[in-house]
Parts: structure tokens; sequence; C-alpha cells
């Protein structure tokens, strides 16, 4: 008998009653977590919603195996509250400063400030459960850091919105806290700027981030380079720091929200180390971040752009999705196999993407 | 009976490239899991993309069952042939097509060595991290469908975490990119779904690999042990102390026996219980205080010694001498069969002493050399293929190690895969909804189920027969 057949599943339990009735009722359901991350709003969306912001226990956690499942509607910060008590955190901070549910930032595919030091949130992702109409409640992955046992059902569920099923519960590594960190920021142009990140990483890595800030100034655009370093290299660092005539400064740059959030989206992505520059210079309008040692990007763009910055990133060879405010009006055309999914997953067709 | 399809592959490939002697076939018929086996029906080795392409075309329009074949170093069956398949063996297809330093990124073909890849990206001074200890001999495509890892893979991941794009010929024939250069999803992640699906979803015909830079300072520590237990301990508290090594392996006194029957001597002192072989990296500053770190923690686990190497002819030394354990065991024994279990690395004391336990009840040797710091274990069992009542017990014991993993919270395979091996195993950590959900996504990339057949799925059809000598053979399911 396999492991997880004398598990319960209660809670679980009331999402499958809820799929039935939206089966039943002809309706199509919309999973949320806080709905910071939603394509279109509720108000423009016919499906009824249902938050798991709710759903946020802990269920386990193991320090010294540095793995801990929590339900998925736990928030980053209540998380990184209890890991903080062993010296151990999630390293998610989103550019924006949000707190997201951890369901939700993996549904969405949402990654933080943090990338280039301690890898993208994915990979983290060691197990999920997930329900779904198609097979109901599933365990994907495994609670252990190593583990092929089967495919790699998790990466189904990470980015898709909801589509395929509901993630309820997730299993994470988790990173300690180095105790010494120190971090600095820069005021100059993108090119200058750009240039010292590079001067910075040639002299020490992986930095915990190094984060190129594009800020609103009216009548002016201003660039910032935020660089934190965690760990015990202090001394060879802060010399590399200082040597570029730094401020010290704690907390990393948050871009604030567009003031008219109805004519803006969100896009988050990546691209090839050798296209952040010209990422820079192609982002016109809108205030962004992006990451120097992994160039991972996250910012706001104005609707009427989308199209062409979405066009040039995939181009370039970077990858890109809209976070928030808008569907793409060509959204990459979906392989076969996804549709022989969907219909595996969600046969009546019940689940709509947030 | 073969409706022409073999004449049209020999057109594509060319007839030299096409095997169909039942003398070269009987080399295709098994991998490094060598409790089973099965002929090929032929083996095709093409040179190109374009060429893999038509080869998939000519056999899916002829409902032949086809796998892609590496090294053949799997561990698990992978690349062993089921169903009378036709093997596309990669081997010709092992140019690295570019080196990208600036985006830190390698092209190479599916056929390309993984050493190959360090020893050519190394006077730039980046490496390839991912590094099986088979490292010298297995391919990148093989690394690519058994999401394969190494001691490394402790502090820089899987080859999961290092693939960012790849061209794959779907089970249809289709041409397909997944990824791309910035190694980001757009939507679905459909590049980590490929990566570890055993060769059943897809062909990868060229990848797009991350170059990680050289550390600037590395320190390997070896300790010694008289207490295995204590041992295990150290491997837990290291990592429980917020120290993650660059690796963190470790072999118990079966293993350490055999190792020094073998070319690369450490000369460990007679009697020890345990090593622990542990490298830790980064910036030298913070190198040297993670070292002392280190061995403030083994000191507190009665360790009996702790050495440092003096050059790096010995550290290499070392590290030749822990990866080619596995091989060292036929210098103690006939033939060996490794598990790949994997558990909570806390749970490390009491998973050890279970597989005592199992040995002790099985009367079994067995031998253990592992990735200690992923609690991923590899226990080597030994035996003799012409003792069959041995091999029973062997296959016995085997399983009963993967029951202790999955019941301490762990998985049946860190790293070597499910393959043939571990099929009926996959019930033991997934109810039939998961699998029928794994299914779907088998369905979803081959819906004709031409693609390495009977892997991976306990639903596949049954033919898991042990042999004590290995001759035995499936019988095809499918005609030409
Ligand atoms: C002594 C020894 C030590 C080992 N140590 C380790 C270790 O430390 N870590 C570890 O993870 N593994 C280890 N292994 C297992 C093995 O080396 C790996 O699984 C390796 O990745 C297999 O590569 P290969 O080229 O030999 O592939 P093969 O054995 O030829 O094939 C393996 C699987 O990959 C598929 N495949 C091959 N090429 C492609 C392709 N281009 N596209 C799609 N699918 C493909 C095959 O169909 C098969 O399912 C070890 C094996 C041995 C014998």
């Amino acid at each position: 008998m396999s492991a997880a057949a004398s598990i319960s599943w209660k809670k679980e339990q009331t999402l499958l009653d809820l799929f039935r009735q939206t089966e039943q009722q002809g309706g199509k359901l919309r999973i949320e977590g806080l709905g910071h991350r939603l394509l279109i709003p509720n108000s423009e969306s016919g499906a009824e919603k249902y938050s798991l912001a709710s759903w946020d226990s802990l269920l386990s956690y193991h320090p010294a195996d540095l793995v801990v499942s929590v339900e998925a509607g736990m928030r980053v910060k209540t998380l990184n509250a209890i890991l903080r008590e062993h010296d151990q955190w999630i390293p998610l901070t989103v550019a924006d400063g949000q707190d997201d549910t951890l369901g939700g930032a993996l549904s969405a595919g949402v990654d933080g400030i943090w990338r280039g030091g301690y890898g993208p949130l994915r990979d983290r992702v060691l197990g999920l459960v997930v329900v779904s109409p198609g097979f109901g409640v599933i365990r994907a992955g495994a609670g252990v850091v190593k583990n092929v046992a089967g495919y790699n059902l998790p990466r189904l569920f990470l980015g898709s919105r909801g589509n395929l099923g509901v993630i309820t519960q997730i299993t994470l590594k988790v990173s300690p806290i180095l105790p010494e960190q120190r971090s600095w920021m820069w005021t100059d142009s993108p090119a200058n700027l750009t240039a010292k990140a590079r001067q910075l990483i040639s002299q020490a890595r992986p930095w915990a981030a190094i984060m190129l800030v594009r800020e609103p100034n009216p009548g002016e655009e201003r660039y910032k380079l935020w660089a934190a370093w965690h760990g015990m290299a202090m001394d060879h660092v802060v010399s590399a720091a200082t040597k570029e005539e730094a401020q010290e400064e704690k907390n990393p740059p948050v871009l604030p929200q567009p003031q008219d959030p109805s004519s803006w989206a969100t896009l988050k992505g990546a691209v090839p180390l050798t296209r952040i520059e010209d990422l820079v210079a192609t982002w016109k309008d809108g205030e962004f971040a992006v990451e120097c040692q992994s160039g991972d990007f996250f910012g706001f763009v104005p609707r009427s752009s989308v199209k062409s910055l979405v066009e040039w990133i995939r181009f370039n060879g970077g990858g890109v999705r809209v976070l928030q405010g808008s569907r793409l009006d060509q959204p990459p055309k979906l392989p076969d196999y996804w549709a022989r999914l969907k219909t595996a997953y969600d046969p009546m067709g019940i689940l709509e993407g947030g | 009976m073969t409706d022409g399809w073999i004449d049209q592959i020999r057109e594509v490939v060319g007839a030299d490239y096409v095997l169909t002697d039942p003398m070269d076939l009987l080399a295709y018929s098994e991998d490094a899991y060598t409790l089973y086996r099965a002929n090929p029906r032929a083996v095709v080795l093409p040179t190109s993309t374009d060429q893999v392409r038509r080869v998939v075309s000519i056999l899916s329009t002829h409902n032949i069952p086809f796998l892609p074949r590496g090294a053949g170093t799997s561990l698990s069956g992978g690349a062993t042939p089921l169903e009378n398949s036709v093997i596309i063996h990669l081997s010709r297809m092992n140019r690295i097509v570019e080196i990208d330093v600036n985006n830190q990124i390698a092209v190479v073909e599916p056929g390309v060595i993984n050493q190959a890849i360090t020893k050519a990206v190394s006077p730039l001074g980046y490496f390839y991290a991912p590094d099986p200890s088979s490292q010298q001999s297995c391919t990148i495509g093989g690394n690519f469908a058994e999401n394969s890892g190494g001691p490394h893979c402790l502090k820089y991941g899987v080859t999961l975490n290092h693939v960012v794009m790849a061209e794959v010929i779907l089970a249809n024939g289709e041409k397909t990119i997944l990824g791309n250069l910035a190694g980001e999803p757009d939507d679905v992640d459909w590049l980590g779904v490929m990566i570890g699906s055993e060769g059943t979803f897809g062909i990868a015909t060229k990848l797009w690999i991350k170059l990680t830079p050289r550390p600037r300072s590395t320190e390997t520590v070896l300790a010694l042990f008289d207490d295995i237990t204590e041992a295990s301990q150290a491997v837990s508290d290291i990592v429980a102390q917020g120290i993650i090594p660059a690796a963190l392996e470790m072999m118990d006194t079966l293993a350490i026996k055999a190792v020094e029957l073998g070319p690369y001597r450490v000369g460990y002192p007679k009697n020890l219980a345990a090593v622990l072989l542990i490298e830790v990296d980064g910036e030298a500053q913070e190198v040297s205080a993670m070292a002392q770190r280190v061995q403030k923690v083994l000191q507190n686990h009665q360790v009996r010694e702790v050495r440092l190497p003096s050059c790096d002819e010995e550290k290499a030394r070392w590290w030749a001498n822990r990866k080619t354990a596995f091989g060292a065991m036929g210098l103690i024994s006939p033939q060996y069969y490794v598990q790949d279990g994997v558990i909570p690395r806390s749970r490390l004391p009491e998973a050890l002493a279970k597989i005592r336990d199992i040995a002790e009840t099985y009367d079994v040797a067995i031998a253990n050399v592992f990735h200690a710091g992923d609690g991923n274990l590899h226990p080597l069992l030994l035996y003799d293929g012409h003792d069959s009542d041995m091999v029973k017990r062997v296959v016995q014991a085997g399983s009963d190690i993967l029951s202790v993993c999955v019941n301490l919270g762990g998985s049946i395979t860190g790293e070597h895969g499910v393959g043939i091996e571990k099929r009926d195993d996959m019930l033991r950590q997934f109810t039939a909804q998961e699998i029928a959900a794994q299914e779907a996504l088998k369905q979803a990339f081959d819906p004709a189920g031409l693609l390495n057949p009977g892997k991976l799925l306990p639903s596949a059809p049954t033919c898991h027969e042990l042999s004590a000598t290995p001759s035995a053979t499936v019988e095809p399911k499918r005609g030409a």
C-alpha cells in the first residue's frame, strides 16, 4: 500500500464537492490566493471565484532537513516568520514588495529578486498536493530533496494558473539565513550601473542579488543598482563594493504600483545575460527591476506596449509571462499535448486559469 | 517482414548505420541494469537532428516502438529495449556545437560525454555542474532523460537545474524547441516536464546547458570514523548548521574494502566504519571558515581522523577513489545490484541500521557508497548471478530497502530512474490515481505508446522476469 492511501484529505474533499457543483451548474471555477496576480480582474471573469487564502496551516517543518510543508494559502511573509526562528527562509521577495500566497506565487509563475543568488523559486518545490476534476487528490513529487520517481508532475502545475488542478499543499526546500549580510546602493546611468554590476560579479560571486531598478522620477528616468551579499567573505566583498563608491542600503528598492492599474500590465521573465542592457533600453515606459546575475526581470508596462515588449523578449532568447492586468492578444500557440492534458485533468473544462 | 521500413531507414542514415545482425544486436540487449535483457529489433545510428526526425517519422508511421540510447549506463534498464523496439543510438551525435561564455551556455549534441563538457570549458574558468560518477562514459542525452545527479548536485542542483533549452523530436517525428536561452518558461515548464521522462516523451537532439563559473576556492576534507552512526549524524548536523557543502559523500566498511583494492587507493587504515568525503567551495575567506565549522561538527561526532589533502593530486585521488566505487565492487563480488532510494537526511542513522538488518535477514552482503548530503542512498547488494537463490534474495532485499525509504518519508529513486527495475515499486510510492495522472502525461506526449514502451509506469506490460544468468528475453508485443 502506498504511503498516501491512508490520508483522508478532508479539506481537499470540499474542492471536489465544489468541482461537482460547478459542473452541474455548467459554470467555471477560478481559484485565487490574495488576488494580486490575476490576468484579468474578477469583475471581468464570468467564473465562480474560490479563495485558498485561508488554507494557511503549517503542515510539517523539519529544520534539520531544510524542508517545510504548508497549505497553499500560506503567505510567504508568514512562512518566513516561522522559518526565521530556525535561521532559515524561503528567498522570495517580489520586486513590487507585495506578499503572495505560496500557491498563488507558484501557480502564476512569480519569482523574486533573489533568483541570481538562490536560484528560481520553482527549483525549491519538492512536492505538491493537487486536486483536479480528472484525478481527484494526487500527490506530485515527494518530500525529499532528491527524487526522480515517475514523471515530474509538479512542473505541470507551476505557472499553469490552476488550469489543470488546484495546488493545496506545497513542500519546499528552505535555505539557511546566512548570518553576515551587507548591501549597497548606487545611482547612475544604466550603462554605468551595468558596468558596475559586472565589476562586482568579477570580484566575488554569487551575490545574493544585484538588481538594476528603474524608478519613477517626474521629468527624468532614475536608475539604481542594489547589491546584496550574504555570506562570510566580508572583507573581500566590502572592499569590492566600497571601491565602487557605494552607499550602504539595507532594504532593496521597491517598485511602486502604477497609479492607474487599469492601463498597466505586470510582466515577469528573464533575458539572456547578454541582453540585459538591451532590455533596459527597450523597456520604454514603466518601472522595472532586472537581476544582473540571472537576467530575471519584473516590471510594469502600459497595456498598449505589452505585445511589442513580449515579442522583443522572445525574439531575443528570453522567456516572459504576463503576471497581471492583461491577457496576451496572441498567446503562444498551445501544443497538442496541452489539449490532451487539459482533457484528462479537467474533462469538463470547469477550471479557468486565473 | 519489415514492410520496407528498414530500407527507408537505411536510405536516411546509410546502410552501414543500421544494425540488424544478431551478434551486433546482442551488445544492445541490456544497459548497466544487468538483471534483465532483451534484444532490439534493429539499431539505428543517426548523425543529425534531421536524420533522427526522419527515422522517428518512419517508425511512427509503421507503428514500430523505438527508444533512444546514449552510453547504456542506465542502472534501471531505461536503455534496454522492450517490446522488440528499435534502438536509436545517438553516439554519432557527439559534437559540442558552441560555447557561449557571455551567456554562460554550451550547446551540445546528445551523444556528448558528460565529462567532455567540463574538459572543454575548464580552460575558460567554467564547469558543467551535474557530475554523475559515470561521467567518463555517460552522455548528456542520457543525463537529460534520467535527470541525473552526482556528488556536486548537493550544492549545484541536478540536470533539471542546468538545462535551459532543448531541441526534441516527439514520438510522431515532430521537431520542437522547449525552453529558451534565459531558462525561463513562458507558460507551463514543458522543458522541466520533459527532463527526467526517461526517453518516453521525446528524443533530445540538441541541448543548451548552463556553464557554472569555477569557484575561486575549494577545500576538501576526508573524515574517518569508527562508528557509522556517528558518521551519519555528522552528515545531518553539518547541513542542520546551515552549511551547504558542494559535496558530502559517504562510504562504509565494505565499500572501503572494495575501493582499496582498486587502482585509486587512499590508504585507509584497517577497520574503519565509515568515511565522509566533504567538499566546500566559494570565495576563499568563506571557504576556510566553512571548512573550520565542518571540522568542528566532525569533532563533536568522535571522528577518528580528519585529513586535508597535501596537494591537488591527493585530492584528485580521493575523488577518483569515490567515483570508481561502483566498479570496484567487481573486485569483491561477481556482480552487484545498486539501489537508489532517498530518505530525509536526518533519518540516515535509522535507514542505515535498517539496511544492516535487511542484509542479515536475507544473508546478503551490502556495501554503502552514497550521496549522504542529499539522503540519496546507494546500497550495493553483492551477488553471484549463477546462484539463483541468491539472486532472489538480493531482489527481495532491494525491494525491502525501498520500502524502508518510502516508510521514512522518502522516494524509491533519487537519480537512477524507474526504468524497468522499479516500475512495480512505483505502487509503493504512489496511489492508483497518482499513477493514472502520470499515465495521462505519457498519453499526452505519446498517444500511440511507441516511445520507450514498458518503462517507468507500472501499468506497462509486466514482463519483469529476473534471470539468474542474464539471458531472459521478452516476446515481441507488436509484429513488424
Ligand atoms: C558506475 C556507474 C555510476 C553511476 N553514477 C551515477 C550518479 O552518480 N548519478 C546518476 O544520476 N546516475 C549515475 N549512474 C547512472 C547513469 O550513468 C545515468 O543514468 C546516465 O545519465 C545515463 O546516461 P547514458 O548516456 O548511459 O544513457 P543510457 O543508459 O543510454 O539511457 C538512459 C535513458 O536515457 C534515454 N535517453 C538516452 N539518450 C536520450 C536522448 N538523447 N533523449 C531522450 N532520452 C534519451 C534512454 O532511452 C534511457 O531511457 C551511474 C551508472 C554507472 C554504471
